[in-house]
Order: structure tokens, then sequence, then C-alpha cells
């Protein structure tokens, strides 16, 4: 334990936060998300250092779809009103919000499949190593996925001419 | 969907996350954190350990297809149900009905829930049902998932399921839940080990935690007793010989995240924590989060001996720690205090904090010096320090002679 692991965190901690934004909607539970996966890796670091990343996202998925089931089913925190509000009106905010709002819509494991499929830009194999599933279920579950995120950008760019 | 549309999408997500960047405090906080589970780990693998030489879970050896040559056996999923509701059949059927309700449609079960145990309490019927999954190898270390526990407690006078847990093999599924309102019933059913039960942790005059404990009695398979309300905060704990017991809803008590407030002030900064060390942290009881933040201050005096303050908060109580040698000096325990104020052991002179806070001091009737940040490293010859939040009026603390 020492280097390699403070050395990992240190590059690796902000690609995996905006992997964890999109599966929570929430900065704040992404950054304890995060926080809790990694607490997770230092006890099993000597295990997991070969595959430390792959092996963090399958636990952020994990995590955030079992974080859901051990909490009986309470309605999950409101996807897109979180960190939309923000007082700043560029385009980014704007799609922020699109984005969210579409990913929201989403089952979980449909969620998973889309973020890392496009924004990790993971092979499909690798998604279904994360997600435990088959490549055809990933497939599915992304086409769907961003069937939705494509209506939802093509809504928000309709609003933004009228 | 066409492949055009797919580096539209790759930009907007790629937008949607641009403006995140992870904390720059979050390798302190991890390893922090990380440490922590180290003790609590050791804690419950022991507790595991002790459950299976109980035959409460069996291992289950794996085939090269992943799938157990033995199916896995649990006493929550293989022995009649107990409790004076047993017979009970309409109970029954209503908590099964709760549990499917409950669980939905996304997991595959394998066969009908088995109700574990039913009783009456004061706060109502209580059940513990289980039910099996296909096995599948979950856990880096080839722990197998065959089940899924929990218990139904009675909401508005009907049967309702609440939290559940996987059940692995090499692995304790908690016996314990807090049932009622107030979450002051203790239901603990028998999963073959003694279990003792106290009401809550003191602390003894070098900030350890200390804790009493009275053995539960077990009737008709489950001890139920009555104990201070625990839905503002978890006070009490159990113990099965030296290993804690799981309480299977602690999370519904309240669960704010509150980070610990990290700081370095100058020089090289020690490790020295007190959460790795034996006797400090409650391992009977239930670590619930903080509901006041946490501090870590860690840097070195002038003359650049090493210098941790570190305060641990169970609830409100805050205990106070200083380290100026790898042996920490307890500085005090208090409810909910609105700053931190340190005078370090060897004359190191003062640390004091406050969230978010300007600081200044002063020594005597001289000028008041600004310091960098919301936690200093005051000289001991400092008389008063001086605190300013937002546009409100400075308060002035002296120091004690």
């Amino acid at each position: 334990m020492g280097d390699d692991f403070d050395e990992f965190v240190r590059t690796r901690s902000t690609r995996l936060l905006r992997v964890a934004y999109l599966l929570t909607g929430d900065r704040h539970a992404a950054e304890d998300l995060l926080q809790e996966v990694l607490e997770q890796m230092y006890v099993r670091w000597r295990r997991v250092n070969e595959s430390a990343e792959a092996y963090a996202r399958r636990a952020l998925v994990n995590r955030s779809t079992n974080r859901w089931r051990r909490r009986g089913r309470r309605p999950e925190a409101p996807l897109a009103h979180h960190d939309v509000a923000e007082p700043d009106h560029s385009d980014d905010v704007v799609i922020r919000a699109a984005v969210l709002d579409a990913l929201h819509e989403l089952p979980p494991r449909q969620r998973a499949a889309v973020v890392l499929r496009y924004l990790e830009d993971l092979p499909v194999a690798e998604v279904a190593r994360a997600l435990d599933c088959s490549e055809g279920v990933v497939k599915s579950n992304a086409s769907r996925g961003l069937d939705r995120l494509r209506s939802a950008l093509t809504s928000q760019e309709s609003g933004s001419m009228t | 969907m066409t492949d055009l549309d797919v580096p539209r999408v790759r930009d907007a997500l790629d937008r949607a996350t641009g403006h995140l960047d992870a904390p720059p405090d979050l390798l302190d906080r991890v390893r922090a954190g990380g440490r922590r589970r180290v003790v609590r780990r050791r804690t419950l693998l022991g507790a595991g350990l002790a459950v299976a030489a109980g035959g409460s879970v069996a291992g289950a050896r794996l085939l090269r297809n992943g799938g157990p040559e033995v199916m896995p056996v649990s006493n929550r999923l293989d022995r009649p149900t107990r409790g004076d509701l047993a017979g009970d059949e309409d109970y029954l059927r209503r908590v099964r009905a709760a549990w499917r309700q409950h669980n939905g449609d996304e997991l595959r079960f394998v066969g009908e829930p088995h109700v574990t145990w039913a009783g009456r309490t004061p706060a109502g019927p209580v059940a513990l049902v289980a039910q099996r999954l296909p096995p599948r190898v979950v856990s880096p270390v080839g722990q197998v998932e065959f089940g899924l526990t929990g218990f139904v407690g009675t909401v508005d006078g009907r049967p309702a399921a609440g939290v559940t847990e996987q059940m692995l093999t090499e692995a304790a599924n908690s016996p314990a839940f807090l049932a009622g309102p107030r979450r002051d019933v203790l239901v603990v059913v028998d999963d073959d080990r003694p279990v003792s039960y106290s009401s809550a942790v003191r602390w003894d005059d070098q900030g350890r935690a200390v804790r009493t404990f009275r053995p539960l009695a077990f009737t008709n398979g489950a001890s139920v007793s009555t104990v201070p309300a625990q839905s503002d905060g978890l006070s009490i704990g159990l113990r099965s010989g030296d290993e804690g017991v799981g309480l299977i809803n602690m999370g519904e008590v309240r669960w704010t995240p509150m980070p610990t407030l990290v700081r370095t002030l100058g020089g090289a900064s020690s490790d020295w924590d007190v959460v790795a060390m034996d006797g400090y942290e409650d391992r009977y009881g239930y670590p619930t989060p903080p509901l006041v933040r946490e501090w870590r201050i860690a840097g070195a005096s002038p003359d650049g001996r090493p210098f941790v303050v570190q305060t641990l908060v169970t609830g409100r109580t805050v205990r106070t720690f200083a380290f100026v040698t790898p042996q920490p000096v307890l500085i005090g325990v208090a409810e909910s205090p609105k700053r931190l104020e340190v005078r370090l052991p060897a004359g190191l002179g003062w640390v004091v904090a406050e969230e978010g806070a300007s600081i200044a001091y002063r020594v005597g009737a001289g000028d008041w010096i600004p310091v960098t940040g919301d936690a200093a490293l005051l000289p001991p010859a400092a008389t008063q320090w001086r605190v300013t939040r937002g546009g409100a009026r400075p308060a002035v603390v002296r120091l004690p002679d």
C-alpha cells in the first residue's frame, strides 16, 4: 500500500467522479459514492491493483444500484434538480440539465451502460464485464439509452432556438 | 440513432461533466476512511467466521463455470419458521406479500420467500424473511451470493418490508432490527451465537470507548426488548464474544454524510491517527455518520516538530485528541463545540480552527496578526484569537493562561 494507490487516486479520481455523477445525478452523492469505492479499494488494494480501474468502475455501478436496493426502494434523489440550478447560463449548463433529465428516465443498468459506453468510451465487451451481463444486453441497453439522450438533446436544441 | 449521433452524445456527456474535478482533499479522506475500514473489516470478518463455524452460513465450492458445486445452506432459508406467530398462516401470507411487493420483479428469485422468524413485539408483529437467488460469484475473493434477506415490520397496521441484505457465503447477515417509528424496539434473531446488549457508549479518561453489556435471552428464536429511542442517532451496541453484531436498519437512522475537514499547516505532516489505534472506535456500536464535521489538522511547528489534532464525532459528542508523539492525548469531550481550540502538548502552541472563518491572533495588546485559512497554529505566547465569518461581527476568544 502506498505510492501506487495514491497515484491511482490522484490520476483517475476526476474521471471516475464524472462517471459517478452521471450514475447518481448529484455531485455530493457522486463524491460520497467515489469515496466509498476508493476506501473499499484501499482495503483490498493488493488484490485489485492490477485491474484497479475496471474494479472501480464495476464497484461504482454496483454500489449505485445497490444503494437503491439497500434503501428499500426509497425514491432516488431527483437527478436533474441538483446541479443544474447554478447561477450560470452557459450552453453546458443547459446540456447538463438535458442529459441528467434523460439519464434519470433510464433504469439504473441502462443508465450505467450508456455512461460506460459513451462517456468512458469502453468497448462493449468491457462494459459487459462491468455490468456482469452479456454483450447483447449491453448493446440493447446502450441503444435504448442513446435514443433517449438523442431525443432529449434534440428537444433541448429545438427549445433553445425558439 | 445513427452512427452520426454518437459523437454528439459523447460530446454532450463530456460537457455535462466537464465542470467536475475531484476534491483536492479526496486522497486524505480516502486514506482516513480506508484505515477505519481496515479496523471495521477485521471485526466483520471475525463475525462472519464465527457464524460460519456455527453452521449458519456454509461456504460453497465453485465449478469452473462459476456455479456452486454445493448449494449454500443457511439457517435463514432451511429451518422451520420460529416465533410466537409461526403458526399464524394469515400473518405469514401477508408478510410474504409485503416482501414480494417490496422487491418487485427486478430480481430473479428461486422459490418462495421463507419466513425465518415471526413474532409479536411492542411495535407490532415483526418477521425475518429470506429468499434464494441463483448463486453467483459477486466479490473479488470469491464469495457467492445466494439469497436476499430482511425484516418485515409493521407500519400503519400492515406488514412493511425495509432494508434488505444480500446473503453471501463466508459472511454473516445482520440478526438485529430496530422496530417502531421511534426505533425503540430491538429484535435480535437467534443465529446460534450469544449476543450481549449495551444501551450507550461512554469514554474513559484517555478518550477510549467503554460499554457495559448484559446478555440477551433468546426465547423461541429471538430476543425482543424495549430500548431508548434510536430515531435521532444510534447509541446502542451489540456484541458476540469480541465481535460486533450487525443491525440491519442502522442506515434508516438519520444519515447525512459529513466529510472530514482536513487541513495541513506547513511543514511535513504526520499520519498519526486515533482511528487506526485499538480502543478509540466504538467497535460494538454502529458507526452513524457524524452530525458535526470531524477535523484532522496535521502539520509541524516552526522548529520542525510534527503534530496532529483530530476530532472524532459520535452523534454530537466530539472527542478532541492531539498528537505530538505517536501516543494521543485526550484534550476534551464536548457536545457540538462551535470551534476548535487546542493547546498542544510540549509547548508547541495553539491549534485553532472554525470552518470557513477568517482567523487572526495577537499577543497581549499587540496588533492583530491575520493567518491564512480557517485553521492555524498559533505561537505559545498568543493570548487571544479572533474569528470572522462572512459579514458577521468578529468574535474574540481569550486563550487560557
